[in-house]
């Protein structure tokens, strides 16, 4: 048990072990509460909803969609929304739900058809199906047959599914398994430490055994801390679960044959996680024990997950069913085998897929076990390891001397700077990938509108207008007539009801129309092109969001150039190694250059990571028709003072943005230069830079005067159409660069 | 080959670290002795231009470092006192670095390296990270680096710090072999270094030079001044506060004594004795009671 302890103590109870495990959990907190379930139903509407159906009785839960959706449709809905802010909203959420109450409706239906399938194969004339097929079929009857009878009602499906289904958690989980697992192999065997602990009574079996439940500790700390927070966020976010209730009605879980409530369940899913996490954890140390330089680790690491992929994907789409379940990926997921009953083909027997996951997975443990204690207890155990890749002895490379080179290493490797740009395009992904790409509402009717009146204004538009206009009002007068034949009792409610869809559905596009009609009557007064300015207006300040989205993509754009470029430059100064670098011949004015140029670079790609996704979304959703033509096309940009194409204006607002990332990023160097100290630098520049940006996401616009704010958005200053606040801001913005530029040259460059 | 100092000044705020020193400095080595804050390293990182002097200046074959600049950087090998490495750097990464820093071309840092770290022993170990070497070895790294590219003025801050003996003489043996026509500095506060190597001496106090000469010569200085003498327990007592003692030696129940004095003592049979570095050492840095310069 010693042995255990100081295992636990040597990896978990560390700084190093700690703060990773912190970190981790951290961003698993932050990605799953900023997590969009559906792009079109807002969190909180979901949470009223749940909590509303779940207590629904059952008679009024099967007609309460369909009524309250009618009402809707018609007009006839006085009180509110119920659920959501918006119309749209509250629309797609209603068939959401109306989605989940045909599975527990139907659900006794369902289980009637598998007994009845099963029970057709004993009839002579169904008996052509295949031997396995027969099998199979009378196999999942005997697996359904326990929850015949079953009732099932309402649950928060949301919450359920939020809290067991999350890739990022477990890929984070991973991660942090894969660095604590090789922390306990690595460092013994970097400073042969192996060699004297070998030689000690309980320096073989007894270590490698603490070593593994070490690992399977890790395996339990690490799901109890991630799973838990995920279930607890889903609490917060979704509202609560009932687990009692079976676990069929889980919205997608009425193909499960597990006779279990929810929470069994999430005790089942919480010890299937623990279980496989341990086994990998196994996996990574067997890794690091036999790995001779620690290359060969993440070599197998990448190996391991590139074949389980592989075959996890080609499994799926071929024949091959069993590379698809048979395989890390798959045991990772867990779900998947829970979720859907489902038998692989055994030589012509059914086995279900749940007996495989868990022979899988006890026979991979029990031989990962095994090999752990063999190697690590035989002769032929490697008791050192080299970093990076093995050289052959006696044959160097001939050395590197580009001090850009060296440089960079220093960024990206040294710094880690690497791992803030992952982290960075993870965040701009996970923001990005959640967004759809589709309009909704009377954006889409004017999108489509715009985008046959693109260009100029010309006979066949304006005709085509003309037409638009006359049904809409025929539209109207039939709506009006049936309306009063109603009142009259010529027509039966049921008549007018059909009427008042068909003509709502048409009239659905007549707000959107509206907008055109005013967007060609400003074409015509202005002789400028028709324009669909969606997607300018989103980048220019004007959309939904308006600026908020510009400061938040400042915002994580100033954080990412403190935290690369801080640590490069301060952390140089506070380890002392410039007082031996500034005395060598290019140590001064050329290795600030050099810093220059690899600062420049940070803003390039750091700028790219953060803007360029936006421009895609944008490019995607709205397009860029028109880019070519004068932004005077579009009302809002018309008095703007700067006339030019609206490429140009694009570039202007991004070339500004860059501008002041550059400045920015001389301002940090200047600074580390100055404090030679990277807390000190890091803490400066975030209160100075990063903190007014997050005050104005919360509000608080007097820092806006006081900082770099206006700069990051640019939008801010151009929309304030004074051209001699853009020049002087330009004017600001290359004086700090210019004070940067000189404060470091001076100190870091003074060659005599 | 002349690196000249002329009355050097620099203080950091209300503190001399070092006042009008002045010294003139023809190839070989010379070794800087004086306690720890006696203002060798500020010496050392001027000449280095780490830091700039308040006053006087610093001049190579009559011209000065500043107007110099990186030509003197060229010409010049440092290796600082516990410095600070990156630890991820292979040995051999860190030395490409270093020679990338120097401008040397990739066959000539080929070359470099190869010997530096042939001659600093690290052979086997250039693949190795620096954040697994011992304090020895990191010395042994920041002297390869000090020594490539063949520099004619090499200054060496404390390089024997935390070593145990036979690093110290692994490091002495190198300083001595590449030596020959180079201007060496180096700072130490262990004697035994000194003797072994060093042309001259500069003792350092208190921001100010106590002495230059050669070793023997300040050896012959206190002839008559270094004293053994075989003394009781009470004697012993009674006398050390007007001694300034060097060594107390216990043998067959008598106390043999070796002290520094202006005379001889009354009452004690005492027999004058040759003086070594260290009883200079103690003769200019003593503080307190005793302390005779």
């Amino acid at each position: 048990m010693r042995g255990f302890f100081r295992e636990i103590q040597k990896t978990l109870l560390r700084l190093p072990g700690m703060g990773v495990i912190f970190a981790a959990l951290l961003l698993n907190v932050c990605l799953l509460s900023t997590k969009v379930p559906y792009e079109m139903i807002e969190t909180d509407a979901l949470k009223k909803a749940n909590a509303y159906m779940s207590v629904l009785p059952r008679g009024k839960l099967w007609e309460f969609p369909d009524r309250y959706e009618k009402a809707l449709e018609t007009g006839g809905w006085n009180r509110g929304l119920l659920f959501s802010e918006n119309m749209d909203s509250e629309y797609f959420l209603i068939q959401e739900m109306k989605r989940r109450i045909l599975q527990i409706k139907g659900y006794p239906e369902y289980l009637r058809n598998i007994q009845e399938r099963a029970g057709q194969q004993e009839i002579s004339i169904f008996q052509d199906t295949s031997e396995y097929t027969r099998r199979n079929l009378q196999a999942a009857a005997r697996a359904f047959a326990p929850l015949i009878g079953r009732q099932l009602s309402f649950v928060n499906s949301d919450t359920f599914l939020n809290a067991t289904e999350s890739a990022v958690t477990d890929v984070l989980v991973l991660g942090v398994l894969f660095y604590l697992m090789v922390s306990m192999v690595v460092y013994e065997k970097e400073h042969g430490l192996f060699r004297i602990l070998r030689a000690t009574a309980d320096g073989r079996g007894a270590l490698i055994r603490a070593k593994l439940l070490a690992g399977a500790f890790s395996g339990i700390l690490l799901t109890l801390l991630f799973w838990g927070v995920n279930l607890v966020i889903a609490v917060w976010r979704y509202g609560a679960l009932n687990l009692s209730a079976p676990l069929q009605a889980v919205y997608g879980y009425d193909g499960s044959c597990l006779n279990m409530s929810i929470g069994q369940y999430l005790a089942l899913f919480f010890l299937s996680k623990i279980v496989v996490y341990t086994v990998l954890g196994f996996l990574v140390l067997l890794l690091g024990i036999k790995a001779r330089n620690t290359m060969k680790i993440y070599i197998g690491i990448f190996l391991a997950a590139g074949i389980s992929m592989t075959c996890y994907a080609v499994g799926a789409y071929s024949g091959i069913h069993i590379l698809h379940y048979m395989n890390l990926q798959f045991l990772v997921e867990v779900v998947s085998a829970y979720r859907f009953y489902f038998n692989l083909n055994f030589f012509g027997y059914p086995v279900p897929i749940i007996w495989l996951f868990w022979g899988s997975i006890i026979c991979m443990g029990g031989v990962l076990w095994f090999l752990n204690w063999r190697v690590f207890t035989g002769k032929h155990f490697a008791a050192d390891i080299k970093r990076g890749w093995k050289r052959r002895e006696g044959k160097q490379r001939r050395p590197n001397v580009s001090l850009f080179s060296h440089e960079l290493y220093k960024f990206l490797i040294s710094g880690h700077g690497w791992v803030i740009l992952c982290l960075l395009v993870i965040l701009q992904g996970w923001m990005y990938v959640q967004k759809s790409t589709r309009v909704y509402g009377d954006e889409y009717y004017y999108k489509q509108y715009m985008e046959r009146m693109a260009g100029r204004l010309d006979q066949e538009k304006v005709r085509f207008l003309w037409e638009e206009q006359k049904n809409f009002k025929e539209n109207e007068k039939l709506l009006e007539k049936k309306q009063k034949e109603y009142e009259k009792k010529k027509i039966s409610e049921a008549e007018l009801n059909a009427v008042m869809q068909l003509v709502s559905r048409k009239l659905e596009p007549k707000a959107a129309f509206q907008r055109v009609l005013s967007r060609a009557e400003f074409a015509e007064r202005h002789g400028t092109p028709m324009v669909y300015e969606g997607g300018y207006l989103e980048l220019f300040g004007y959309g939904s969001s308006g600026e908020q989205e510009d400061m938040q993509q400042a915002g994580m754009m100033v954080a990412a150039l403190i935290l690369l470029l801080a640590p490069y430059c301060a952390g140089e100064y506070s380890q002392g190694m410039m007082k031996l670098v500034g005395t060598q011949y290019y140590g001064r004015r050329r290795t600030l250059w050099v810093k220059g140029i690899i600062g420049l670079l940070a803003c390039i790609v750091v700028c790219l990571i953060v803007y360029v996704p936006k421009l895609i979304y944008i490019g995607e959703v709205y397009g860029y028709a028109g880019i070519l033509e004068n932004a005077a096309a579009i009302p809002l940009l018309a008095n703007g003072f700067l006339d030019g194409p609206l490429w140009a204006y694009l570039l202007t607002v991004y070339g500004l943005r860059f501008l002041a990332a550059a400045v920015t990023a001389a301002l940090i160097l200047a600074v580390s230069v100055n404090r030679k100290n990277t807390a000190q630098a890091v803490s400066l520049m975030m209160a100075a830079l990063a903190l007014p940006l997050g005050l104005h996401i919360l509000g608080i616009r007097l820092a806006d005067y006081i900082s770099l704010n206006m700069f990051y958005s640019v939008n801010q200053m151009l929309n304030q159409r004074t051209p001699g606040l853009l020049i002087l801001g330009i004017c600001m913005l290359l004086l700090l660069l210019e004070g940067a530029a000189l404060y470091l040259a001076e100190t870091m460059g003074r060659e005599g | 080959m002349i690196l000249e100092i002329q009355n050097l000044t620099k203080s950091y705020g209300k503190h001399m670290a070092l006042n009008q020193v002045s010294l003139s400095l023809t190839p070989g080595v010379y070794a800087l002795l004086g306690p720890n804050g006696a203002g060798k390293s500020t010496l050392m990182n001027l000449i280095a231009g780490n830091i700039r002097q308040d006053y006087g200046k610093i001049c190579y074959d009559g011209k000065t470092t500043e107007a110099l600049g990186r030509e003197f950087r060229r010409i010049l090998g440092f290796m600082p006192q516990q410095q600070g490495l990156y630890e991820n750097f292979t040995a051999y990464r860190f030395l490409s670095y270093m020679a990338s820093l120097k401008g040397m071309s990739r066959a000539k840092a080929a070359k470099e390296i190869e010997w530096a770290l042939e001659m600093v022993h690290l052979a086997d170990n250039r693949n190795q990270r620096l954040g697994a070497f011992s304090g020895g070895m990191k010395q042994r790294v920041l002297m390869a680096q000090a020594i490539m590219n063949d520099p004619e003025i090499l200054i060496l801050d404390e390089p024997t710090a935390g070593l145990d003996p036979k690093e110290r003489i692994r490091i002495r043996n190198i300083i001595s072999e590449i030596a020959m026509d180079k201007i060496v500095i180096f700072a130490t506060h262990v004697v035994s270094d000194i003797e072994q190597i060093a042309k001259e001496a500069v003792m350092l106090k208190a921001g100010k030079i106590a002495a230059v000469n050669t070793p023997e010569a300040l050896c012959d200085m206190l002839e008559g001044k270094v004293f053994e003498a075989e003394m009781s327990q009470g004697e012993l007592e009674r006398l050390e506060n007007q001694l300034l003692i060097r060594n107390l030696v216990k043998r067959d129940g008598r106390l043999i004594v070796r002290f520094l004095s202006e005379t001889p003592l009354v009452g004690v049979y005492s027999s004058a004795v040759r003086a070594d570095l260290e009883d200079v050492y103690l003769y200019y840095f003593a503080n307190g009671k005793g302390a005779m310069a």
